[in-house]
This record gives C-alpha cells, sequence and structure tokens, in this order.
C-alpha cells in the first residue's frame, strides 16, 4: 500500500503517506450520515396522503430517493484522500491550516449585526456594520471610517429606498424617518 | 430573421443600453477585484434586477459576466494577480511581457483576443439557437426530466477537485429544494414548525450568502496580503505583425472555448487553460511561453471569453448553467418568470437574441473602456480589504433584505455563508449546491409529470430516443471521468518502456 503511494509525483519529502481511512473525512461523513438519518426520520412524520390523492407518487418518494443517494455518495467519503493523493490531488490544501480566529470574529460580528437588525433599523445595522467590520479587521483611520460608516450608507439608501422602492425596517430611527 | 432585428431593437433603447454599459464597468472593475469574482457579483445584482424589467435585466446580468471574465486579465497581467480564476492562465506571459516594459502591449492583446472570442462565440449561437429550437419541438416532460437529469450528473465535474464532494453538494442543493409544499399533494416537507418554510427556501438569499458571504469569511484570513501599487502603462492596440502572430492562436482558441462553454458546468478557467496549452502546443517560439509570449495572452483570452458566449447556449436554450455564473443568470430567468429551456428558444426568441445582442454589445464596450481605462480599472485593488468586504456584506444584507423584504432571508444568506465557508474549506463547491437547489425542484416536477403521463410506469422512459440519449449523456457524465482515468492507467501498463524513459 504505501509502496504504491510513494509512487506520486506530487507528494513532498517527508510528508506521511496517507491513510487508507482520513480521519476529517470520516469525521464529515459521520455528520452527514447523521444529518440524513434525522431527515429520514423526519420524512416518517409527514401527514401520509392516500394513493389516488398523491397519483401513486408519495411527498417522501422524491426526498427518500435523495437521501438514499447521499448516503451511497458519502460511504465513499472517508476513502476519497486516498485514492486522490495517488492521482497527484490534495484535498487537504484548502484546510491544512487552522482557521484564522478573526475568521471566528467576524462570523461573530456578522451575526451580531444581523441579530440586532431588527431592532437598530436597516440603516443603523449598515452604519454598524460599515464601522464594526473595518475596526475588526484593522482599520484605525479615523477619517475615513468615518466617512465610510457616513456615505456609504447613503449611498446604498438611496439606491434601494428612492431609486428601488425598498422598505427599508425604520427600527430606532422610527421617531425621525416615521 | 425577424426575431434577431426584434431583440436587437429592444436592446437598442438608451435605458437598456446605459444598463449593459454600468454592466460593463461593474463587471471590469469586479473582474479586475482578486478574490471578488463575476459569480459573486451576479449574485448581488440579481436583487437589483428584480425592479427591472426581464430583458435589461438578464442583459445587465450578462454584460457583467462578460466583461468580468475579462477585468481579470488586467490585474493579472499588471500586478501577476488575476483578478478572477479564468485569468491565472494569462499571467502566465501576461505579467512577463508586462515585467518587460510591454504592459500596454500585453493588455491590448488581451482585450482584442477576448473580444474576438466573445464574438465568435455569440456567432456560433446565432446560428446554434434555431436548430436547438427545433429539436425543443419534440421535447415533452420525460425528456426534460432526462435533460435535467444530465444537468445535475454534470455537476461532478462543475468545479473544485473532487467529482464526489460536488455530487454531495448537488444532492443537498436537490434536498433543500423540497422544502415546503409539496405541489402534487399539499403536504408540508421539513418545514420543522418554521412559517417561513412552507414557501420554500428562495435561491437568492441562498447564492448571495455562499458566493459573497464564503468568500468574506474566507478572506477574513488573508488580511497580513500585501496589496501591490499599479504603474502607469499606455495601453495599445496590437500591431499588424502581432495580429499576424496570434491569428491563428485566437481562431483555434475561439473555437475551442466555444466548445468547452457549451458544455454543460465546464466553465471558462478550464477553457483557458486549454487554450493556453494548445496555444503553446501549435506555437513555433515554444521556448518564449512563460517569459512573455504573447500567444500566451491571446490564446487563454480568447478561449475564456469565448467560453462565456458558449455557455449561454445550455443555460438559455437547455435550462442547464455552463457555470457558477450561468446558474445564477437562470435563477434570475425563473425569478423573473421565464422556465429557461427549448420553449425559451422557441416561444420567445426575440428575448433570447436580446440577451445575445447585449453581450455583443458587451463586448464592444469593454474594449472600448479597457483600453483607455485599464490603467484606472486596475487601481482599483487599492481598495482596502478592510472597506471592501463590509461594503460586500452591506450590499449581500440589504439585497437579502430587499428580495423579499424580510429579515428571514438576511438570516438564510448569513448561514448560507457561514455553511458555504465551511463547504469550501472542506472541497464542497457552492456552484453545484446552488444548480442543485434551481435544477432539484425541476427534476421532481418533470419526474412528478412523467410518472402520471406513463401510470407510473417508469419503464416508458425508455421509449424515447431522447430521453436514452440524454440517460447515455447522465451515465457518462458520472462515470466518465472515472472511466478515462482507467484507460489511461492501462494506457500506461501497455506502454511501459515510456513510462521508465519518462521516469
Amino acid at each position: 500500500m504505501s509502496d504504491q503511494s510513494s509512487e506520486t509525483p506530487e507528494r513532498k519529502e517527508g510528508q506521511r503517506a496517507p491513510s487508507f481511512l482520513h480521519r476529517t473525512d470520516l469525521w464529515i461523513t459521520l455528520v452527514l450520515l447523521a444529518i440524513c438519518a434525522g431527515l429520514w426520520y423526519e420524512t416518517t412524520t409527514w401527514e401520509t396522503v392516500p394513493p389516488a390523492l398523491s397519483q401513486n407518487i408519495p411527498p417522501t418518494f422524491f426526498p427518500r430517493v435523495i437521501i438514499g443517494c447521499i448516503v451511497v455518495l458519502t460511504l465513499l467519503l472517508p476513502f476519497e484522500s486516498y485514492y486522490a493523493v495517488k492521482q497527484g490531488t490534495d484535498l487537504d490544501e484548502d484546510r491544512s491550516d487552522r482557521i484564522e480566529p478573526m475568521t471566528f470574529l467576524t462570523a461573530l460580528g456578522l451575526i451580531l449585526i444581523v441579530g440586532l437588525s431588527e431592532w437598530l433599523g436597516t440603516d443603523l445595522s449598515m452604519v454598524l456594520a460599515c464601522l464594526l467590520l473595518p475596526m475588526l479587521w484593522g482599520e484605525r483611520r479615523w477619517w475615513l471610517l468615518g466617512a465610510f460608516a457616513i456615505l456609504f450608507p447613503i449611498a446604498v439608501h438611496a439606491i434601494f429606498v428612492w431609486g428601488l422602492n425598498v422598505h427599508f425596517l425604520p427600527g430606532l430611527l422610527e421617531p425621525i424617518l416615521g | 430573421m425577424e426575431p434577431i432585428l426584434h431583440g436587437i431593437a429592444l436592446i437598442l433603447d438608451p435605458y437598456h443600453f446605459f444598463l449593459i454599459f454600468a454592466g460593463v464597468v461593474m463587471g471590469v472593475l469586479v473582474g479586475a477585484l482578486p478574490g471578488l469574482s463575476s459569480t459573486m457579483a451576479v449574485a448581488l445584482l440579481l436583487p437589483f434586477t428584480l425592479q427591472l424589467p426581464p430583458i435589461p435585466a438578464i442583459a445587465m446580468m450578462a454584460a457583467l459576466y462578460c466583461a468580468g471574465t475579462f477585468g481579470g486579465s488586467i490585474t493579472a497581467i499588471l500586478i501577476n494577480t488575476p483578478g478572477a480564476p479564468p485569468a491565472v492562465a494569462t499571467a502566465l506571459d501576461g505579467f512577463p511581457l508586462a515585467q518587460k516594459g510591454e504592459a500596454g502591449r500585453a493588455l491590448g492583446i488581451a482585450a482584442v483576443s477576448s473580444v474576438s472570442g466573445g464574438m465568435f462565440s455569440l456567432l456560433v449561437f446565432i446560428v446554434a439557437a434555431p436548430l436547438l429550437a427545433k429539436v425543443a419541438l419534440s421535447f415533452q416532460p420525460p425528456e426534460y426530466f432526462a435533460l435535467t437529469l444530465f444537468g445535475l450528473s454534470m455537476l461532478a465535474s462543475i468545479s473544485g477537485k473532487s467529482s464526489l464532494r460536488n455530487l454531495i453538494a448537488g444532492a443537498f442543493g436537490v434536498l433543500v429544494s423540497t422544502i415546503g409544499i409539496h405541489l402534487t399533494t399539499g403536504v408540508e416537507r421539513f418545514v420543522f414548525g418554521i412559517s417561513e418554510f412552507v414557501e420554500g427556501i428562495h435561491f437568492v438569499p441562498v447564492l448571495i450568502g455562499l458566493f459573497a458571504m464564503g468568500e468574506m469569511l474566507n478572506q477574513s484570513q488573508k488580511l497580513d496580503a500585501a496589496v501591490e501599487r499599479v504603474s502607469a502603462v499606455a495601453i495599445k492596440l496590437p500591431s499588424w505583425a502581432d495580429f499576424k502572430l496570434i491569428r491563428w492562436t485566437v481562431a483555434r482558441s475561439a473555437v475551442i472555448g466555444t466548445f468547452i462553454g457549451i458544455l454543460p458546468a465546464e466553465g471558462s478557467t478550464v477553457a483557458a487553460i486549454i487554450g493556453y496549452n494548445e496555444a503553446k502546443r501549435w506555437s513555433k517560439n515554444k521556448e518564449e511561453f512563460g517569459s512573455g509570449a504573447i500567444e500566451g495572452i491571446a490564446g487563454p483570452e480568447t478561449a475564456n471569453n469565448a467560453a462565456t458566449g458558449g455557455a449561454m447556449v445550455p443555460t438559455l436554450a437547455l435550462g442547464i448553467p455552463g457555470s457558477g455564473t450561468t446558474a445564477i443568470i437562470l435563477a434570475a430567468l425563473m425569478v423573473h418568470g421565464f422556465r429557461p429551456g427549448p420553449y425559451l428558444v422557441q416561444n420567445t426568441p426575440h428575448f433570447v437574441y436580446a440577451i445575445f445582442t447585449a453581450m455583443f454589445i458587451a463586448n464592444v464596450l469593454f474594449l472600448v473602456l479597457g483600453l483607455p481605462g485599464a490603467k484606472l480599472f486596475a487601481r482599483i485593488t487599492l481598495i482596502p480589504r478592510q472597506i471592501l468586504w463590509p461594503a460586500v456584506f452591506v450590499f449581500s444584507m440589504i439585497g437579502a433584505y430587499s428580495f423579499g423584504q424580510s429579515v428571514f432571508d438576511v438570516w438564510v444568506m448569513l448561514i448560507a455563508g457561514i455553511l458555504g465557508f465551511i463547504m469550501l474549506r472542506h472541497g464542497f463547491g457552492p456552484a453545484p449546491f446552488v444548480m442543485g437547489l434551481i435544477l432539484g425542484r425541476l427534476v421532481e416536477e418533470f419526474w412528478s409529470q412523467s410518472m402520471i403521463l406513463f401510470d407510473n410506469n417508469w419503464l416508458r422512459f425508455f421509449e424515447s430516443w431522447i430521453v436514452d440519449l440524454f440517460l447515455v449523456f447522465t451515465l457518462m457524465g458520472l462515470f466518465g471521468p472515472f472511466l478515462f482515468r482507467q484507460l489511461n492507467v492501462l494506457m500506461n501498463k501497455i506502454k511501459p518502456e515510456g513510462r521508465v524513459l519518462e521516469d
């Protein structure tokens, strides 16, 4: 097994021989199978329809076929990396580095902005996004931040509200905007 | 001829022309920005176009798509940073030529080659569309089912490194498309007590999240990357000697690019790489490749732009997207009340010709704008990431919200973005998921209609030669890459001496 894999030209010196069962992909497989099991169970809770009404195609048929296909494909997943490496493709290339803490912070920032958007209103949410995200990503030129946080939301408001007649949530600005 | 003239007349309206112009400017700017793809830009543009009539809306998106492919070559040549994946091959010779002080010549060749490729593919479509419409006359639900199934099978090769992961992502997309009320029986499926799910999950917030937010989270990992400054260049059209040198490369790559674009699920990037390889293979100056050969710029640039026109053929005429961007254009067509496929060409040929006229104009416009404005467009890379990506988030948030004027859609967009980032990290591409989401509804609908038509006897599917043909294509789409690989291994075993010498 290891002899075969050592033939691949792409594998760098000192790099470990690929394992037949890829550990990360095994975890992904388990997660996907658990999701499929949950979704299959969900299909058993749907209303039953008489064959005459469903024209012999029950509502569960198509989703169950797709879940079945996903399960079959997913079962191949833990072994894919082994064969991919043999053919010179590194499936781990994009996930070899750890996710940066900044990515988690950014995701949290986005969740915070969307979570507050109904209370703040659309316009203030845009202002918050234009202040919070650049600051989070290290922007400290206050004049630039100020100009961006004021002018950009105004421009977006003009395009969508005045140009495209989209109704923005007033939120905290309701006393002013009416 | 009449539908062609009607289509041209529709596009020559000044307002429509202005929107195409805006689409071209946006496309070149977005194409020039590394990280921002034309796919993402078309996704973000979709909510804007909801207020527009269908023809200018789709024309604007198509113009952005064409121009975005060219825009990527500007930064590829000037700063060795391809703004979009199809421009990767252009950088191989474009940047070395720019380093020799001939950036203007490189940009000129890229622009002229792009336009030639784009124009050629559009001419091919004008010839091919009526032929497809003739075939379309015999299409019934079983044929549509087989065709859509074929489209889904092509997910295996749409993008990324893993066909298996593409298929899994696509299948999940199909599964998400079943959320909501089942049309035949009225049963609620996968609603989980959430009232917003009853009407199903719309693909607009999902695709904005997958393409824009997923990439934003990806960019948050690259904040340390330096931004390169752009030097001033004088852009010039290729000389007669340059024309003579690249003419056959352009002709060859135009054919290659159009053909690859027409193949469902193959994109501009594949076309560009093959265009580059073929340019090198046929060149008399092979040794110059990699150090500034103008054929090395003309080959990929012609091919990638020819592929954009080619990719619109299966999208409009068969309802099967030729790439991630055309998947979004397909979604936009559906949002605007059209059903892409053979009947689109048959019943509204003027609409199809209007879109291709818009792409034709876009090709001319990006030549007119690109030559004098390339330096200016390239300077957009100087916008700090800390400002650019929050702006993308704001557009995504407002775009998702404005679609149904609902905060729920913004949550859908955000969750899709976070899932998209995780999926991409593990090799599950967003494009197959979106294609599954779009085509999934159609597959189930056509399957149900066919089974009712056949009185539940699925063997009757095989009575139609069109169905049989598409089923063979489907099997080839699913197992073809594997079989070709095995064939390759077998061929290598047959010629062991050759391998030893090579090794």
